[in-house]
């Protein structure tokens, strides 16, 4: 299987002193769907970060065999979507268009192109109806969806969401997890939310304390109850042996 | 539990922040259908623009007084209710107040009504009057210029009528994110008053009132960088490109050109009458 990121020996600090990555090596391959654990503080939006190159350090990341830097990183920024956990944050323009829209726009695709790709992404988040509506006018579940569209649209070929199924009633949660099943590609799904994990990912790797602790097959390092209480998480309820 | 449910914010309790504080949504009214609604919003602008920049250099009240009633026609074709105009011009009414308590007393001219050490001079008044006339005719011509399309695409226009990008941006931040702002400030002072904090005039609120100010402004401060992460994760590189499809007609024109002659006949009046 072809690698779609590879990561050497990469390592963070935070400004304040704060270690939020140590020594991470890690590959994953095109079309998986990987889970990233770990309780709070333990580095996975940090991870996640480095992958679109928003941040940089010590360490070297590469993104289907290219190079992590300044000279690639438009062109790395197109294959790799990130979802922020906060939608707010994703939702920045005045309308569902122009924040579905902004992305092939500093990608200088044409103007028709940039229609097809707002259409497209928003119809495969169900949100096709909306493409008029003021963005901060949507309801939490609604500004996900298209928070979601607002990446597709750059036809990502790793997707990352940061914490993806947080704040979301369990309707939307469901349709969120239903969306997700039917998108193609790599995916990388940091949080907490295990269930969707179980669900959605075929490999899990949990972080703690910037470290890599584990990396396995989802049901067994899940199952694992002695990992999951050491490193702050616990057994999914569905796995958990009655 | 039921503890606990009453300290956390539901929606409700948020959709109850929304209600009590006035948001300050201008476009509030830009589904509706009028004159103003269906014109082109780079020339509605302009023609706007040129129409109060007239009025602010009207030299009398006679043509102030024909500004002002201008204005109220205008408002009338944009169909925005008054009720909501007026709303959003109480401020401005409390600002023009004070020149006319200030202006009589302190503005030398013929004396109208003298009490004791305070006199009332005449020059004051129309002065006041003049200014008042001003200022509200034109906030009163904001509504059937921005009021009439939704906000963004008044930044689209300005953003065609080449008003600097940098600028754009400040003010599409601004109006997008100032939602979130008073919802962040409500859900804060909530969040202070269930533990039992209450509003005084005295030392121990100033000091909490501005901890929490501060802490608005630091998690401004942490968001403004998340936003940013999200935009350069989507190819921003500091210049802000948007999307219009404005297309002018022979219809837009005219109106452009019914508003100027408008402008130009207020400057004349004080000639005419």
């Amino acid at each position: 299987m072809k690698e779609a990121i590879k990561i050497n020996n990469l390592e963070y600090t935070y400004p304040d002193g704060t270690r939020a990555l140590e020594g991470i090596n890690l590959n994953i391959f095109e079309g998986e769907s990987v889970g990233l654990l770990g309780p709070n503080g333990a580095g996975k939006s940090t991870l996640l970060l480095h992958l679109n190159g928003i941040l940089k350090q010590k360490g070297k990341v590469e993104v289907f065999g290219l190079n992590l830097d300044n000279g690639n990183l438009d062109k790395i920024r197109s294959k790799v979507g990130f979802v922020f956990q906060d939608p707010e944050n994703q939702l920045f323009m005045p309308t569902v268009f122009d924040d579905v829209a902004f992305g092939p726009i500093n990608m200088k695709k044409t103007l028709e192109e940039i229609k097809a790709s707002v259409n497209e992404a928003l119809r495969e988040v169900d949100m096709l109806d909306s493409i008029t509506r003021i963005s901060h006018h949507l309801s939490f579940g609604e500004k996900k969806r298209v928070s979601i569209a607002t990446v597709l649209s750059m036809k990502p070929e790793i997707l990352l969401l940061d914490e993806p199924s947080a704040n979301l009633d369990p309707a939307a949660r469901r349709h969120l997890i239903d969306l997700l099943k039917k998108l193609p590609g790599t995916k990388i799904i940091a949080g907490h939310d295990l269930e969707l994990i179980l669900e959605l990912c075929s490999r899990v790797v949990v972080l703690d304390k910037g470290r890599i602790v584990a990396d396995g097959k989802t049901e067994e390092i899940l199952s694992n109850s002695s990992l999951m209480k050491l490193h702050s998480l616990e057994v999914p309820l569905s796995l958990r042996k009655r | 539990m039921a503890l606990w449910g009453s300290f956390c914010i539901s929606l409700a309790e948020k959709e109850k922040i929304r209600k009590k504080v006035h948001l300050p949504e201008i476009d509030k009214y830009a589904h509706l259908k009028s004159v103003f609604h269906s014109w082109d919003p780079r020339i509605k602008l302009i023609s706007f623009s040129f129409l109060i920049l007239s009025i602010a250099f009207l030299p009398d009240v006679l043509s102030a007084s024909a500004g002002f009633v201008l204005a109220i026609v205008l408002v009338f074709l944009s169909r925005i209710p008054f009720s909501f105009v007026l709303k959003n011009l109480r401020w401005v009414a409390v600002f023009i107040l004070l020149f006319f308590i200030i202006m009589p007393l302190t503005v030398p001219g013929k004396i109208l009504v003298r009490l004791s050490f305070v006199s009332i001079s005449q020059e004051g008044l129309r002065l006041a009057s003049l200014i008042a006339l001003r200022a509200i005719s034109i906030c009163m011509l904001i509504f059937p210029m921005i009021g009439t399309m939704r906000f963004h695409k008044t930044l689209k226009a300005l953003s065609r009528l080449r008003v600097p990008n940098k600028l754009i941006q400040m003010i599409m931040f601004a109006y997008r994110y100032i939602f979130i702002f008073i919802e962040e400030s409500g859900k804060m002072f909530i969040a202070a008053r269930a533990r039992l904090f209450k509003k005084r005039t005295d030392v121990s609120t100033l000091r909490v009132t501005s901890n929490l100010i501060s802490m608005l402004f630091i998690r401004g401060f942490e968001r403004t960088q998340c936003i940013y992460n999200a935009m350069a994760s989507r190819g921003y590189k500091g210049n802000l490109e948007i999307l219009d499809e404005f297309k002018l007609c022979g219809e837009d024109f005219l109106k452009a050109g019914l508003i100027i002659l408008a402008a130009v006949m207020l400057n004349l009046t004080r000639f005419i009458l």
